[in-house]
């Protein structure tokens, strides 16, 4: 999943964008309005936390011009404004959520991961895929009782795969929702990722395997394997 | 405390029934009088006749005598006024009585009662009140005489040549009595009926009186931290509390001022200090959740955010002590050019960062006489505000304005400074207000310039801002 943090604090940026990345996601960061817009038009994130009151660009005006543009993504406002209305108006301007400061960062975490899986439709934490139990919550994967060890990258692509079961999904979709601006991936490092993924897999369970290839397209987890 | 009213109610009443009260005693007391002076009157005429008749009249005593001992009544001279005695139900009575007690005549009138004279009574000119055994009330006039005067038939067996004879004039006053009694009984109950009617009208009136002061309170009462908007009508009261109204829409106004004030002002404060507290709880929430993870310098944050915390909260205090007034001012002569460099040395670093230029005017020889460390506190806000808003490759001047004489009269401090209007000067000195609408830049906290003015004002200076051609102007002018 990846994240995008538009907050003029550094502080309060880093110390989320760390809490976000170590739980698994991957995160942008800006403390401009202006270079939050664009990097919100620029890449396709699942959420994005917004402050209000920012720098070159305010917050609300960024998130009405992203709705106008038809972004469908998840955004969250982090504001130090807490009246009612300050609210109500985040929400109308086309907010997903609303979060004031002083804020507790496992209540943000967990407003995160609500707006990540409201993206991919999934009400229920757990994923079941074949005899496989993905987590959302705790980042885990297991097949029976036996929890399945993955990096925070392969959990990551197998995650992406997973709430978008059904659907064929391209190396550069996963590219895009696994690594931040950060990263730049060499070319097969997701074709090795998915290797990896799938020899651990099958090492823990005997059925077939999950993710499909799709020759040209991409990779994909069916549907029917529920 | 009682009411206005029934404090009005309870004088006016008390007023009306002591006024009642008098007039009633007046008017009861002198119809008394003059009855009784009728009455006193006629007992003096009926004393005259008693004695014309009986000691200086033509008329014979003896045959007088014979005549009534016989039911005859010889004519002479005070006979009409004699016949009052001899009706039966007459109301002249008259009564001689021996010393000894014995009753030697007595008027038809007085049929067979007897007067029993009281034993002493001060003067026998003097009329008395008299009551017989039927309890008549009378009114009457005692004299003594002696019997030698008068003819042998009212001289007692039993008494001496030198025994007197009492002669008792008297009138019946039950009537009159009777008539002075529903008299008094009139006025009672006219005053308590005329007592009951002024408390009527008087509550009536006063409630028709003071129901526009009712109606203000009523005003008054709606009026709470939520409704200071609220307004009196002044134009709808009568005069004498008009000016209570306009007293009060004046203190309206300033409390709703004032509090409105303040609300922004705890609004803005709080507001102000959300996003550091939000800083050091993420800061230290993140250092907990992956302590391994934390990058150097974490805690710096934390305490430079602690810092920036500190110094909204001591710049209020100050600003606070300082609008209250109750600073303890020591002042000397200050050369303004070694407190101009003094200041700048603070922020030549970060100056020489945004390669700003910094020009002064101040003269070795410009000085002037204020405390030094309010003015330094002065200073440093306006520079650091300076070196702050400049665009990079700025400057920041300084300017010291003189008088004809050459006098330091003030001081200007000039920066370039983009996005900003002239309106803006109108909030430039209101607390927790900035240029630049995002807040947390860990930078100021929009206090400073409020500082500056407070600190200004303390030292009886005064602190003006002017936006003109992308300068922003600060003018600090001395006490004359």
């Amino acid at each position: 999943m990846r994240v995008l943090i538009v907050e003029d604090s550094q502080y309060i940026r880093e110390s989320v964008a760390l809490v976000l990345r170590e739980s698994g996601y991957a995160v942008d960061e800006s403390g401009d309005g202006e270079e939050g817009l664009w990097k919100a038009q620029s890449n396709p994130y699942d959420v994005i936390i917004l402050d209000i009151m920012l720098p070159g660009l305010d917050g609300l005006s960024a998130l009405r011009k992203l709705r106008q543009e038809g972004n469908q993504t998840q955004i969250l406002i982090l504001s130090a404004r807490d009246t009612t209305d300050d609210r109500i108006k985040g929400l109308r301007h086309g907010a997903d959520d609303y979060l004031v400061k002083p804020f507790d960062l496992g209540e943000l975490l967990a407003r995160v991961e609500a707006l990540c899986r409201r993206t991919y439709k999934k009400k229920n934490p757990e994923l079941r895929i074949g005899g496989l139990t993905i987590n959302l919550q705790a980042k885990t994967v297991s097949c029976g009782e036996q929890t399945i060890n993955m990096t925070a990258r392969e959990y990551a692509i197998l995650e992406f795969l997973a709430l978008r079961q059904g659907e064929v999904v391209s190396r550069t979709e996963i590219e895009a929702h696994v690594y931040d601006e950060l990263v730049s991936p060499v070319s097969n490092v997701i074709d090795k990722s998915i290797c990896v993924l799938r020899k651990k897999l099958t090492e823990a369970s005997d059925a077939a395997p999950v993710i499909q290839t799709r020759r040209g397209q991409g990779y994909i987890i069916e549907a029917d394997q529920t | 405390m009682k009411s206005i009213r029934s404090r009005l109610l309870l004088w006016i009443l008390s007023g009306a029934a002591i006024l009642i009260g008098v007039t009633g005693c007046c008017i009861y007391f002198a119809i008394r009088y003059v009855l009784m002076s009728q009455i006193d009157d006629e007992l003096v005429q009926a004393r005259k006749v008693i004695y014309n008749v009986f000691e200086n009249d033509s008329l014979q005593p003896g045959a007088f005598v014979k005549g009534a001992a016989q039911g005859r009544r010889p004519r002479f001279r005070d006979e009409e006024r004699w016949r009052e005695f001899d009706y039966k139900d007459g109301e002249l009575l008259y009564q001689l009585k021996a010393t000894g007690g014995e009753v030697l005549l007595r008027s038809p009138s007085l049929a067979m009662r007897t007067i029993e004279a009281p034993a002493q009574f001060p003067d026998s000119r003097k009329p008395v009140s008299l009551e017989l055994a039927d309890g008549s009330s009378l009114r009457a006039r005692i004299d003594y005489t002696k019997s030698g005067k008068w003819p042998p038939q009212f001289q007692s067996k039993r008494s001496s040549e030198e025994a007197s004879i009492e002669i008792i004039v008297a009138r019946d006053i039950s009537e009159t009595s009777q008539t002075l009694f529903y008299l008094l009984a009139g006025i009672w109950i006219t005053g308590i009926v005329a007592t009951g009617a002024t408390a009527l009208l008087v509550s009536i009136a006063l409630r028709q009186g003071l129901s526009p002061l009712e109606q203000l309170g009523i005003e008054a009462r709606t009026v709470d931290a939520n409704h200071l908007e609220t307004r009196f009508n002044g134009e709808a009261m009568p005069p004498e509390l008009r000016p209570i109204c306009d007293q009060l829409n004046s203190l309206m106004a300033r409390l709703e001022s004032g509090f409105h004030r303040e609300q922004r002002f705890s609004s803005d404060l709080a507001h102000e200090m959300r996003t550091p507290i939000a800083e050091v709880c993420s800061l230290a929430e993140s250092a907990i959740l992956f302590p391994e993870k934390v990058p150097p310098g974490q805690f710096d944050k934390i305490l430079a955010t602690g810092k920036r915390m500190q110094d909204i909260v001591e710049s209020l205090l100050a600003l606070a002590r300082w609008e209250q007034g109750s600073t303890q001012l020591n002042s000397e002569t200050i050369n303004l050019a070694e407190i101009v460099n003094e200041c700048w040395e603070q922020f030549a670093a970060t100056a020489k960062e945004k390669r700003l230029s910094f020009q002064q005017s101040a003269s070795s020889e410009s000085s002037i006489s204020t405390d030094p460390d309010l003015f330094r506190h002065i200073l440093n806000n306006l520079l650091s505000n300076a070196v702050e808003y400049a665009p990079e490759e700025g400057f920041v001047k300084l300017r010291v304005l003189e008088d004809a004489e050459g006098a330091a009269i003030g001081l200007q401090i000039s920066n370039l400074i983009e996005g900003i209007n002239p309106s803006d000067t109108d909030h430039l000195f209101e607390r927790f207000w900035r240029h630049d609408e995002a807040r947390s830049d860990g930078g100021h906290s929009g206090l400073g310039l409020s500082v500056a003015r407070a600190c200004a004002e303390t030292l009886s200076m005064d602190l003006s801002a002017s936006v003109e051609d992308n300068q922003i102007h600060f003018e600090l002018s001395f006490p004359a």
